[in-house]
């Protein structure tokens, strides 16, 4: 069988008809159809639909890169927002995190911390005894720690002017005694000046 | 200058018209503009349709579905080769086309857009189906018989001749079964329905070389399928 007789047997199909009426039929059974579909289908269901024709006619990539992107925007805004924050505490009612080992965030352009930095942040032991280490960190301890345990020699007093009250307690004779009444400080709290600031230290880990 | 050469000249001169060489090319120019006439013709009633029916007015759809019922009934039974699956396809396809008419934006035709809808949907109704044979065979229109192309086939000492109308329908029909979906859609449009490879890759979202390539491997497996009744 060669190409023409193929292409006139298959044009032959084209007499191939539905029966009589078949058309007037059809046009009645699509309008009930419509109607069946309306009356079944609830308002949720037909929003729906054209929610989904809308976007099937309006199918460009484009829309569908800003899709994306707007999701993944999205789903990381909503990500953030749910991590857990740390617990605020009595020092820092912001919740900011301050380590038992780690001192403040301080970065001293010199070997010796600024006295106005130092009143920041410690503000509840302004009284209590400060030493210096012999590499110049000024440290501050609880007043348990008075009683037995011997002071680092202290150094580059004029710089400071909270030196002169170390100076004041370290010369009497029963520091208990001469101590007066103070507030108890919480030991777990020290606040070590460091050469190195606390804020450099990484607060994740992989 | 001799009077010959005087009165020839205006003859010389004036344009010659090739519309009047022939009473046959005039004809054919004639059938030509009459169609093209009718196309726009029928996409302006298309776009008067669609604007009604796109403010909401039924009768304007209604018409719509008795005009390209007909061309859509031969594309979906040809595909799926049985009557109720192609009746109850067509309705499924006019309530999709009833639900999208308001995105239709006129970028393609309106019957462009109604083919891509049946072919997509009979596409998929296929794969769903599988494999099982389905066929039930229309009746042939009377006029077949006074077709010019069934008469050069039943003409003469060919075993056609002597064939029941009926089983060479059938056979026909098994044969086209045979081919992928996709190709014989493609047969559909082109060889049944006589759709130019233009608006055929524009329904499909191919290039015309890839409804060519597919026509003519389609037309091959046929003529495998049909040669060997064609012998017998």
């Amino acid at each position: 069988m060669n190409d023409d007789q193929l292409r006139a047997l298959l044009r032959l199909k084209r007499y191939e008809q539905p029966p009589e009426g078949y058309y007037d039929r059809l046009l009645i059974q699509i309008r009930q159809n419509q109607r069946t579909e309306l009356l079944r289908k609830s308002l949720w269901n037909i929003a729906l639909d054209r929610f989904r024709t809308f976007f099937s006619s309006h199918n460009t990539p484009a829309l569908r890169y800003a899709g994306a992107t707007a999701g993944f925007a999205l789903a990381g805004f909503l990500g953030l927002r749910m991590l857990p924050q740390d617990p605020p505490t009595a020092t820092n009612p912001g919740g900011a995190e301050i380590a038992e080992a780690a001192p403040p965030a301080i970065a001293p352009s010199s070997p010796f911390p600024v006295p106005q930095a130092i009143q920041t942040t410690m503000p509840v032991q302004s009284h209590a005894p400060l030493h210096m280490h012999a590499q110049g960190q000024l440290q501050t301890q609880p007043q348990h720690t008075l009683l037995g345990d011997p002071w680092p020699p202290l150094e580059h007093l004029e710089t400071l002017r909270s030196m002169q009250r170390t100076q004041a307690i370290r010369t009497s004779t029963s520091p208990s005694q001469s101590l007066p009444q103070r507030p108890q400080i919480q030991r777990s709290t020290r606040y070590i000046i460091d050469a190195r600031p606390v804020s450099y230290e990484p607060s994740f880990s992989f | 200058m001799p009077p010959s050469l005087t009165q020839a000249l205006p003859t010389i001169l004036l344009p010659t018209l090739p519309e009047a060489q022939s009473p046959c090319a005039t004809g054919a120019l004639a059938g030509r503009k009459s169609a093209t006439m009718q196309e726009q013709d029928s996409r302006r009633e298309d776009d008067q349709l669609i604007a009604r029916s796109q403010n909401g007015d039924p009768a304007a759809f209604d018409q719509l579905v008795v005009k390209y019922s007909p061309r859509l009934y031969g594309l979906v039974y040809n595909m799926t080769s049985n009557h109720e699956d192609t009746n109850d396809l067509l309705q499924d396809i006019w309530a999709k086309a009833f639900r999208s008419i308001n995105g239709f934006r006129g970028r393609s035709s309106f019957p462009t857009w109604m083919h891509a809808i049946a072919v997509n949907m009979s596409i998929n109704f296929l794969k769903k189906r599988g494999r099982r044979s389905h066929l039930s065979l229309d009746d042939i229109d009377a006029n077949v018989e006074h077709d010019k192309e069934f008469m050069e086939l039943t003409a003469g000492s060919t075993p056609v001749r002597e064939t029941n109308l009926k089983e060479l329908q059938k056979r026909l029909n098994e044969a086209m079964q045979k081919l992928s979906h996709e190709h014989r859609a493609v047969v559909t449009m082109f060889d049944i329905q006589g759709m130019p490879h233009a608006e055929i890759a524009s329904i499909l979202g191919i290039s015309e070389g890839t409804v060519r390539s597919r026509l003519f491997y389609a037309h091959r497996q046929l003529q495998a399928f049909l040669g060997e009744f064609h012998q017998n």
